[in-house]
């Protein structure tokens, strides 16, 4: 492979860590790291993520490093989020359409809701016959669901970190409610160039370790069976490595 | 090379393509020892972001250093290093004034030809398309 403007990005790997120890240095860690930083933690807050996928387990770590006090994690699969608590001990909800996410985030801090919550998902959740008829009516793509679910779990004046992608558009968002509660909304790509030699220091030193959520390590002319079950969430997949010499 | 080729929605095939090459002083060439699927991939495969011809996925990578470029010097044949998967060109606006430049790598001044120039340009505009930052074998789809 050519990486271009290699006197800037690439970052030597010491001897004594393995690939599989630092690979998310690449995207998920920094990514899930940077929702954190952008919400500011100074210690003690509640910090509730939608999606435990790869990135949102990144959060999960990353705010359990900033001394959050409660780490709530939301997502629509069973499987996924007894994984993230095996390995950080978060609490976490199960999304069920028509089961009201909100109020239990609320019920878990005071009725206040959630000092940050970080959209892990982005516009392609899955979606219910409503949501696709709406995006249909509304001539848009996908969906903005986790993301209003982000703006109604967070407490006044709290932060909303985006990090799941959002490439289009849409109409009917709810900008009154954003200036209603005062919130804060970052979003965008993680600068990793910025922060991943301090990252780097994190696994070696073993403050964190980022090689637990793989489930699944295939060769890469396995690579359409990979994608098909990262896609379809069969087989308890969560994270899948390449090996491109297996 | 082996590759991961996304040819269309939900159709992704492990191919053989063009090895590739040394086209700018600032490139190295990597030997991929492990690669992961990531879920910003997956809009790609849904259809969600479409591409309009094949291109090799995959942004999170690793190896080993095979050969560098004239201008590299921070790096060796043999070094085992992670890329991140924005490729940043280190010395523009935004680099220079929001982002701080890496601390370990000085910034090498070099002189660019003019007909570089514009080789650059493309590859700046494609390097910020989102998610086909990291698709730097020969086939790609901006």
């Amino acid at each position: 492979m050519r990486v271009p403007y290699a006197h800037v990005g690439p970052r030597k790997v010491p001897e004594n860590l393995s690939d599989e120890q630092v690979l998310f240095l690449t995207d998920i860690f920094p990514t899930g790291y940077t929702g954190v930083l952008w919400g500011e933690l100074k210690g003690g807050e509640t910090v509730a993520i939608f999606g435990a996928g790869p990135v949102g387990s990144m959060s999960a770590k990353s705010a359990i490093l900033h001394n959050a006090r409660k780490v709530i994690v939301i997502d629509t699969q069973q499987y996924r989020l007894n994984q993230i608590k095996n390995i950080t001990g978060c609490d976490t909800i199960l999304w069920e359409d028509g089961k009201d996410v909100i109020r239990q985030i609320r019920d878990m801090t005071e009725g206040r809701g959630a000092d940050v919550c970080i959209d892990a998902v982005g516009f392609e959740p899955d979606r219910n016959l409503l949501d696709r008829a709406k995006a249909v009516l509304n001539l848009e793509k996908g969906s903005v669901k986790v993301l209003e679910a982000c703006m109604s779990a967070v407490r006044r004046g709290g932060i909303v970190s985006v990090l799941g992608v959002y490439p289009v558009n849409y109409d009917n968002f709810k900008l009154g409610q954003i200036f209603d509660k005062g919130i804060t909304i970052k979003a965008g790509q993680c600068n990793v160039h910025a922060i991943i030699d301090d990252l780097m220091d994190h696994v070696q030193s073993g403050r964190v370790v980022l090689d637990d959520i793989i489930t699944h390590r295939l060769s890469l002319t396995e690579v359409a069976k990979g994608y098909k079950i990262f896609d379809k969430k069969e087989d308890g997949c969560v994270k899948v490595v390449l090996d491109p010499w297996k | 090379m082996k590759a991961a080729v996304i040819h269309s929605p939900g159709n992704i095939t492990c191919d053989t393509v063009d090895d590739p090459i040394i086209k700018d002083q600032n490139d190295i060439i990597l030997r991929v020892t492990s690669t992961a699927i990531c879920g910003s991939d997956l809009h790609m495969y849904s259809g969600g972001i479409p591409q309009a011809r094949p291109m090799v996925m995959g942004h999170e990578f690793m190896g080993i250093v095979e050969e560098v470029g004239k201008n590299i010097t921070s790096l060796r044949v043999g070094d085992r290093v992670v890329v991140p998967f924005p490729i940043s060109c280190g010395s523009c606006f935004f680099v220079s004034t929001i982002f701080p430049p890496p601390a370990n790598t000085a910034i090498p001044n070099i002189t660019v030809r003019k007909e570089e120039l514009l080789q650059k340009k493309e590859e700046r505009f494609s390097d910020t398309q989102i998610f086909t930052e990291g698709t730097t074998a020969d086939r790609r789809s901006t």
